[in-house]
């Protein structure tokens, strides 16, 4: 039995959309760098809900073998991303992207 | 062609050449061959084999002008790993055939170049730069890949040329524009085009300069490569929808792109604001769509590649020497250094694209192609907005030729001259003879 047929693939996508969105919102608006760094791996992860979903719906599974690479690069991403934030808390002893003035025009 | 040897520190540079050289002749091995390879994933055709030259060539020259930077040897051993590893990307984008390939070489070489761009680990605006390229390139990398989630909900593929059967036979969803839009957002950030340039300039004046130096070159190749290579072999079919948005952001990017570098009195910061206005003729060469921009945008690329990274070398020098990058450090040069004051001169004359450099000509083939396919607008803004590029790029020369109170005065070594004149010697001969790169595919 095909889940898809059953919930539809319209559910999917809003909730796709809105996880989706609620991760950029926290990228645009949040200050502290590690809160945006996990808004990022929400759309990452917002993305995967809808490959696996179409993937389904298409029954062709091409889509989740996306989301391993996706999961993969986004676990690489991570660490390259909280030992570049580690470097600058030893650096300024924060976080925060405000404090981030030195480059400017 | 990969990293691989992490001991033999002092010969590593002399053996990532060789293995760079060999990798150069067989990828030329492949020509006109048509491979295959990763069940279809990717593909080697004349567009990519020329673009992987071009990557592996500026690899090659990036790797010249970094022995005089890389004095700690500990550093480079690494850095070299990296650069490699930038490298496979970058190919992978030149000769994808399959979104999934497409996320994986972007991803390879933004995640090497996030960790290059904060490898000062003492500088805070080094580690300023990596943080901020890594938040708005996983930022981008979202979005992206959401539109690549949307196209593959319509297509149920993510081989390209499967899409573009999909988008040939018409009849599109909405959704499929809405993902086209996401995966343009993303490639825009990662050309450093309006309106995603924000990181652009920042990226490039906090990070090392060697690693700027392989930014502006390879990384900003590599992205137009897979830009072009994408919208010509799946979208070409929408082209009348997403043209006039390119039409658009490359104007504007132009005109912005010179009009920020003029104020600029930090060298590094005008190459970067300037690179962000090559980016916006770049683009000119995918509205093109054909064969035709195909060339030019190849031409543009290797004459925008040389050019720059002899720029850059020229920095580390004087950044290495007097700790500044101030354009007012180059007063006097043409007295003290008259030699290497020419060869900068000829860089920057291609830059600004006057003949008889690589720069005009490749200017020129890309604004006959716009014109002989009718958008004489955009040409005319185009030149306009290359006439302001022409008062950025000539200031530095008129200031190697003032006297002031103190001279500068380069130490440059033998090997570091010749390379200044074998970058020269390549803007030169591609200038008088463009048909060599022109006719190859």
């Amino acid at each position: 039995m095909n889940i898809i047929s059953e919930v539809g693939i319209n559910s999917y996508l809003w909730l796709a959309a809105i996880l989706f969105s609620i991760g950029v919102m926290g990228v645009l608006f949040r200050r502290n760098a590690i809160i945006i760094l996990m808004c990022i791996e929400l759309m990452l992860n917002a993305v995967n809900i809808l490959f696996v979903a179409f993937s389904v719906m298409h029954n062709n599974p091409a889509g989740q073998i996306m989301v391993f690479f996706i999961m993969a690069v986004a676990a690489a991403e991570v660490a390259v991303g909280l030992a570049i934030l580690i470097l600058m808390y030893r650096n300024m002893g924060s976080v925060d992207i405000d404090t981030m003035k030195k480059l400017k025009w | 062609m990969l990293a691989e040897i992490f001991s033999f520190k002092k010969i590593l540079p002399v053996l990532v050449f060789f293995g760079l050289a060999t990798a150069l002749y067989f990828n030329f091995n492949d020509w006109s061959t048509y491979h295959s390879y990763f069940y279809n994933m990717t593909t080697i055709d004349n567009f990519s084999i020329v673009f992987s030259s071009l990557l592996i060539g500026a690899v090659i020259m990036w790797l010249l002008m970094a022995g005089s930077y890389y004095r700690d040897e500990n550093k480079i051993t690494d850095h070299l790993a990296i650069i490699c590893f930038a490298l496979v990307g970058g190919i992978l984008m030149t000769s994808y055939t399959n979104l999934m390939m497409l996320f994986v070489g972007i991803e390879t070489i933004s995640i090497s170049m996030y960790v290059l761009a904060a490898s000062d680990k003492v500088s805070l605006r080094s580690n300023e730069a990596g943080l901020k390229y890594f938040l708005m390139g996983a930022f981008a990398t979202g979005l992206l890949l959401f539109g690549i989630a949307l196209i593959y909900g319509c297509t149920a593929s993510f081989d390209l040329g499967v899409i573009a059967g999909y988008v040939s036979a018409g009849n599109l969803p909405q959704m499929f524009y809405v993902g086209l839009i996401l995966i343009l957002s993303g490639m825009f950030f990662k050309a450093g085009v309006i309106p995603f340039h924000w990181w652009t300039p920042d990226v490039y004046q906090g990070a090392p300069t060697a690693i700027t130096a392989f930014m502006a070159t390879v990384v900003k190749a590599a992205a137009f490569a897979s830009f072009f290579r994408l919208f010509q072999m799946s979208f070409a079919g929408v082209a009348g929808w997403w043209i006039e948005i390119l039409i658009i952001v490359s104007a504007v990017t132009m005109i912005f792109g010179n009009l920020m570098a003029v104020s600029q009195t930090s060298l590094k910061r005008l190459f970067a604001y300037s690179s962000i206005a090559h980016a916006g003729y770049m683009l000119m060469a995918i509205i093109a769509c054909n064969d035709m921009g195909a060339r030019s945008l190849i031409l543009y690329a290797y004459a925008y590649s040389a050019a720059s990274i002899g720029a850059f070398a020229f920095l580390i020098i004087l950044i290495n020497q007097l700790q500044t990058d101030h354009q007012d450090a180059l007063k006097g040069l043409a007295y003290s250094n008259p030699l290497l004051a020419i060869f900068l001169a000829v860089i920057l004359i291609s830059l600004a694209g006057i003949p008889p450099t690589a720069g005009f000509f490749a200017k020129y083939y890309l604004f006959t192609t716009l014109i002989s396919q009718g958008y004489v607008g955009l040409v005319i803004i185009a030149v306009l907005s290359s006439l302001i590029g022409v008062y950025f790029y000539l200031r530095p020369i008129i200031f190697m030729f003032q006297h002031s109170n103190v001279e500068t005065k380069l130490k440059i070594s033998q090997s570091s001259l010749a390379f200044f004149a074998l970058v020269t010697l390549i803007i030169v001969i591609l200038g008088f003879m463009p048909q060599l790169i022109i006719e190859i595919i």
